[in-house]
């Protein structure tokens, strides 16, 4: 008995640190969604913020291009990342550990020096943007663009790919593979039934480390192209110059950040779900 | 003689500076279960890689029923694995397991599901198909793992410590399962162990090896009885391992006294290793006794007592007897002459590249050789032509370093005879085990990357650092093409 007591004491800190800065807070945004506070103190119920939320075409507009970002960012992470992961974990160790560690380099680093960092190689004087034009590529600047967006995303969280994909290739036993090359298969099939499959849970843990951010960043479409408007931007703004209701709080960007939460808990549950149904049917043809 | 499914020719394999397999040539009969035992970094497992092609030999060549398969990738071989650690796929079913190469192979759904309920018979683990590997049982799993293969009805079946994994018990089941299994089959078995108990109760031939070297092929009784040398007696079974003379053909000398026995065709006064097997000495009244000695201990063993008898001379054999006699009691020993086996004493096989001046690198030092023993000048070889280097253990001198003494202040003082030192061909080396031998002393001792046995009269202890002088007249330099006559010679 006494144990068990110990044992929850023992967990209290935890608890703490939960109630106080997730359930507390998450309370708070739904409760701003739902109340408004009015300049007598007294609260009203109403669901006009949320309507509002999923009505309004400006905010619905932010909400879809971020959608698209986010989901073109971390496919294209996946894409560049899931060889680069294979890569680096087929190298010899010594190699591997120092290419590892230059790949984590970047972000030993603040996230928006970074930013400034990449804003300054794409933008009109920039040494990409130049090049790029001496090229034909492009003209005129890169910020500004869409693709300065999806670049400036990649840029940014492609290591958040790499990594968790990275790891879980090297916990892959190499008698596995040596007894599906046994078994008869060539280099094609071993990566179908074997690699591919127990990959998954690292590509889904790199997903979610891509997208979660990425859906919901403000800073990267600030710095790199202050002409559209994300989601993340769009909350950013209301908070810091339109404060709608009494003491400072904003009811819209409490109910816009409520239906983000619900979006990103709907895509995540998605990706999960194609994960443990890889798990179960990872081997059938 | 039945058809030879694999023939490995001449295979070598080096991984960085170390031979893992050095000049093997070894050939596998259809339908047998054939055994490669021996200790760890032995070269079985290397040897068992060449075949299912996971390994490439540096050089020689692969057979598969008489076609050369040296370049065939795994997938393209027709040897399927158990591996040591069963390696089932963990995000597979065990249908899916077992399935898994008839899938490659594009069988119809049906014939799968038919052939994968009947192996499962086989290794009796009927209704498994739906069970997850991790929910398996140690035994269950290596089960699976021997029906996923099998099931491919491949025509040799590689097996890698199949059973290192499991307790004791459970390998003993499964040991007598493999064999009825193997002979139900039909199948080739080529089995790796480093348990002679295993090899010996599983086998219809026996690969005996050590660092990278055949010491001898057979059926379990005669590597048991019939020992070649020094080493295979004592990797399998227990023994009493002596220093001997060969004084002339069915008469040996040790212990300091001769004994019958029906060896012939050695050199006179040739130095040999003789084994005797603990259960072929017979105790007798102490004046009746060939060999006479006292009881030191006595061990219950189960079937038998363990009796340990100390010689006159200090050599203390093993004795085994159903009967026990009590520690303490002055004995006698008798063997009967086809009791002793008398084995050669095998070279140490060392790589060497020959340098100028009649020199030959042994990967840590260079020693000079002398022509008289029939050696070929330096010019006759090519410059760092890779040879093959044969040293016998008893050729190699052992120099003690003197030990640090301490004068009466506390100060140590080395005395180091320089003119030792300076001899030709002397080099360091550290004593790693240490063993009587009734006569003299074997002790392997490491130098670098290589190990050296050698018979020695200085007692030495484990871990001591010592200094070893091959003469150069005692040293035997072979071209690669002239082993295998060389060996046969021997």
């Amino acid at each position: 008995m006494s144990k068990r007591i110990n044992n929850a004491l023992k967990c209290i800190p935890v608890y703490l640190w939960l109630i106080v800065f997730t359930v507390v807070p998450l309370l708070m945004v739904f409760f701003y969604a739902i109340f408004e506070v009015k300049d007598d103190g007294g609260i009203r119920f109403t669901l006009d913020f949320l309507k509002d939320a999923v009505t309004n075409g400006q905010y619905l507009d932010a909400m879809l291009r971020s959608l698209e970002y986010a989901l073109i960012s971390t496919l294209v992470c996946l894409v560049l990342g899931y060889p680069l992961a294979y890569i680096l974990a087929h190298m010899e160790e010594r190699k591997r550990n120092f290419i590892s560690v230059l790949f984590l380099l970047p972000m030993w680093m603040n996230f928006l020096i970074r930013t400034y960092a990449l804003s300054s190689l794409i933008n009109e004087q920039g040494v990409i943007t130049k090049f790029l034009q001496w090229l034909g590529v492009i003209e005129g600047s890169i910020t500004g663009t869409e693709a300065a967006i999806v670049i400036g995303m990649v840029y940014n969280f492609l290591p958040f790919m790499i990594l968790p994909v990275y790891t879980s290739m090297l916990k892959i036993d190499n008698r596995l593979i040596e007894a599906a090359r046994d078994l008869g298969s060539n280099s094609f099939i071993v990566f179908k039934k074997i690699i591919l499959p127990l990959s998954l849970p690292g590509v889904i843990s790199g997903i979610t480390m891509v997208f979660v951010p990425c859906i919901t960043t403000f800073v990267i479409p600030q710095l790199l192209n202050n002409k559209v408007w994300t989601i993340g931007s769009l909350i950013e703004f209301q908070i810091n110059g339109n404060a709608n209701s009494a003491g400072g709080v904003n009811n819209t960007a409490a109910a816009i950040s409520f239906i983000l939460m619900i979006i990103v808990f709907i895509c995540m549950s998605i990706f999960s779900k194609f994960d443990s149904d890889g798990a179960e049917n990872g081997g059938l043809m | 003689m039945s058809h030879h499914i694999i023939d490995l020719f001449n295979i070598t394999k080096s991984y960085g500076d170390t031979e893992v397999i050095k000049d093997l040539t070894l050939y596998i009969r259809k339908n047998e279960f054939i055994t490669l035992l021996g200790p760890s970094g032995c070269g079985k497992t290397t040897t068992l890689r060449i075949i299912s092609g996971f390994e490439k030999p540096d050089s020689g060549r692969v057979l598969f029923d008489g076609v050369d398969i040296t370049d065939l990738p795994p997938h393209k071989r027709k040897v399927n694995t158990v591996f040591q650690k069963y390696s089932l796929f963990p995000h597979m079913n065990i249908y899916e397991n077992i399935a898994f190469g008839l899938r490659i192979k594009k069988l119809p759904e049906e014939e799968i599901r038919e052939k994968v309920r009947n192996v499962l018979e086989l290794v009796e683990l009927s209704g498994f198909q739906r069970r997850m590997p991790d929910s398996l049982s140690g035994g269950q799993q290596q089960r699976i793992a021997i029906a996923r293969a099998i099931v491919n009805e491949p025509e040799v079946l590689l097996l890698d410590e199949p059973l290192g994994a499991l307790d004791l018990k459970l390998r003993k089941e499964m040991q007598v399962e493999l064999k009825a299994l193997q002979q139900k089959t039909g199948i080739t078995f080529i089995y790796v162990t480093h348990d002679q108990e295993e090899a010996l109760t599983m086998s219809d031939t026996i690969v005996v090896m050590n660092n990278g070297v055949i010491q001898q092929i057979g059926v379990p009784t005669d590597i048991y009885n019939e020992p070649t040398n020094a080493f295979v007696a004592q990797f399998i079974g227990d023994s009493n391992l002596l220093s001997g003379v060969m004084i002339k053909d069915c008469l040996c000398e040790f212990s300091g006294k001769q004994f019958k026995c029906v060896d012939t065709g050695f050199d006179k006064e040739e130095d040999v290793d003789i084994v005797i097997r603990p259960e072929d000495i017979k105790i007798v009244a102490p004046d009746d006794g060939m060999l006479r000695g006292k009881v030191i201990s006595a061990l219950f063993k189960g079937v038998h007592y363990e009796m340990i008898v100390e010689a006159s001379d200090g050599f203390k054999w093993k004795v085994h007897s159903t009967q026990i006699t009590p520690p303490d009691t002055e004995v006698g020993m008798n063997i009967e002459p086809f009791d002793i086996q008398i084995m050669k004493i095998p070279f140490n096989t060392l790589t060497g590249w020959i340098m100028r001046d009649n020199k030959v690198d042994i990967g840590n030092t260079v020693l000079d050789y002398s022509l008289s023993s029939g050696n070929r000048a330096a010019t006759e070889f090519e410059y760092e032509e890779t040879v093959d280097v044969y040293v016998l253990p008893q050729d190699i001198e052992v120099i003690q370093k003197p030990k640090p003494q301490t004068n009466g202040k506390g100060k140590i003082s080395v005395q180091v005879n320089e003119a030792e030192v300076d001899l030709p061909n002397v080099f360091d080396g550290e004593v790693e085990t240490f063993k009587y031998k009734g006569d003299d002393f074997e002790i392997q001792v490491k130098c670098g990357d290589i190990s050296l046995l050698v018979h020695t009269y200085t007692k030495v202890s484990i871990g001591e650092k010592i200094k070893l002088r091959i003469p150069a007249d005692k040293i035997k330099i072979k071209k690669r093409e002239e082993i295998s006559e060389f060996v046969e010679e021997n």
